[in-house]
């Protein structure tokens, strides 16, 4: 209801401003730090969760949820999916840059593309589970690696790319139920539905529907390689693509 | 950058539109209640019991205006902690208790 809205609007817009102010009053530190590339400090990377300028502190203007300065910010320009200094924008070509200890280690972005890309997924699962080794200036190699220690129920491809997640929700951005999403839609580059892309053709090596593929991709639940998805029937364990949605449906949760 | 002074207005403004539904809300509850009880008033005086059949449906919807009022006076109080936390706890501290309070009414997400 519009009551409701308009609290929740002008509280945010409090803490948005209380969060702004408090990073336009940090400065770049020495050590370990993300920076945007329009100069503006993403936040401390510090075993001190309760340092105001850590990444990790939820309520800090760098780990907060409603702060501009915040990569975990879905509306921010550096969290979100269309920012032009972000992490997750996947056509992004001024990512922040990870400095470990005051050396450049490389930039996180969605963006395949970049040279010297650290994933999201792997910065954020090294940032929450392996601080120490972030610290040291080690990140899980690849964001496939990332996704199997957290867990996740996907599709990836035998080049290493993402290709969607399995749990049938509709509305995740990230899973091949999403008519609309990127690993969903028939027009993407990166979707096995899509019959002109190395992904779906009937013709690629990487695709599922290639009956005589010898590298089709590979699907994982809950982090685990449970079979390729091809049509190829010489390849086993296999799961038929034309019968993946009934299969994840009866296979993967939901909120996985 | 809005002053404290803007804040507090905006603050205000919210609140009175609020204090505005929940006046509505309460209006409807009593409406509903009253229909109710004179339902019941009605088959108790002609002994045709089926009369109390709405007042027991009134009852049973009384509970989302109620809700709704619930909801409004949190929002309320939520709104008018705000000016005191920005203009007496550190930015730091007022920004972090003014996230809970968020958190609090409409949970962890955004």
């Amino acid at each position: 209801m519009a009551s409701s809205d308009k609290t929740k609007e002008v509280l945010e817009q409090i803490l948005a401003q209380l969060y702004s102010e408090q990073a336009q009053e940090s400065k770049v530190p020495n050590g370990s730090y993300l920076i945007a590339e329009d100069g503006q400090l993403l936040g401390k990377i510090t075993d001190n969760a309760y340092d105001t300028e850590s990444i990790l502190n939820q309520y800090g203007p760098f780990g907060s949820q409603y702060s501009t300065t915040s990569i975990f910010n879905a509306y921010s320009q550096y969290g979100s999916q269309y920012g032009a200094y972000s992490i997750n924008n996947p056509y992004c070509t001024q990512p922040p840059k990870l400095y470990i200890n005051g050396r450049f280690i490389g930039y996180i972005s969605a963006n395949q593309h970049i040279p010297n890309r650290i994933s999201p997924e792997a910065f954020f699962y090294t940032l929450e589970n392996d601080l120490p080794s972030l610290l040291r200036g080690q990140i899980v190699e690849s964001e496939s690696k990332a996704r199997q220690f957290k867990g996740d129920s996907y599709i990836e491809a035998q080049d290493g790319t993402f290709l969607g997640k399995l749990n049938p929700n509709r509305f995740d951005q990230e899973s091949i139920f999403n008519r609309f999403g990127t690993y969903g839609n028939k027009f993407s580059q990166n979707s096995i539905f899509n019959k002109f892309s190395p992904y779906g053709s009937q013709f690629s090596n990487l695709s599922p529907y290639n009956k005589f593929s010898q590298s089709p991709p590979r699907l994982f639940v809950k982090g685990q390689f449970v079979a390729f998805l091809t049509v190829n029937n010489m390849i086993r364990p296999r799961i038929d693509p034309d019968t993946l949605f009934e299969w994840a449906e009866e296979n993967v949760s939901k909120f996985g | 950058m809005a002053s404290t002074t803007e804040i507090i207005e905006r603050i205000d403004d919210v609140l009175k539109q609020n204090r505005r539904i929940e006046w509505t809300y309460i209006f409807l509850t009593v409406v509903l209640f009253g229909t109710g009880i004179s339902c019941f008033v009605v088959a108790l005086i002609t002994g045709q019991f089926a009369w109390s059949t709405p007042s027991a449906i009134t009852t049973g919807l009384l509970y989302w205006p109620l809700k709704e009022i619930k909801d409004i006076r949190q929002k309320n109080i939520a709104l008018a902690t705000a000016p005191m936390l920005i203009t007496q706890l550190p930015k730091a501290k007022a920004a972090e208790e003014i996230q809970k309070l968020l958190q609090t009414l409409y949970g962890g997400v955004k």
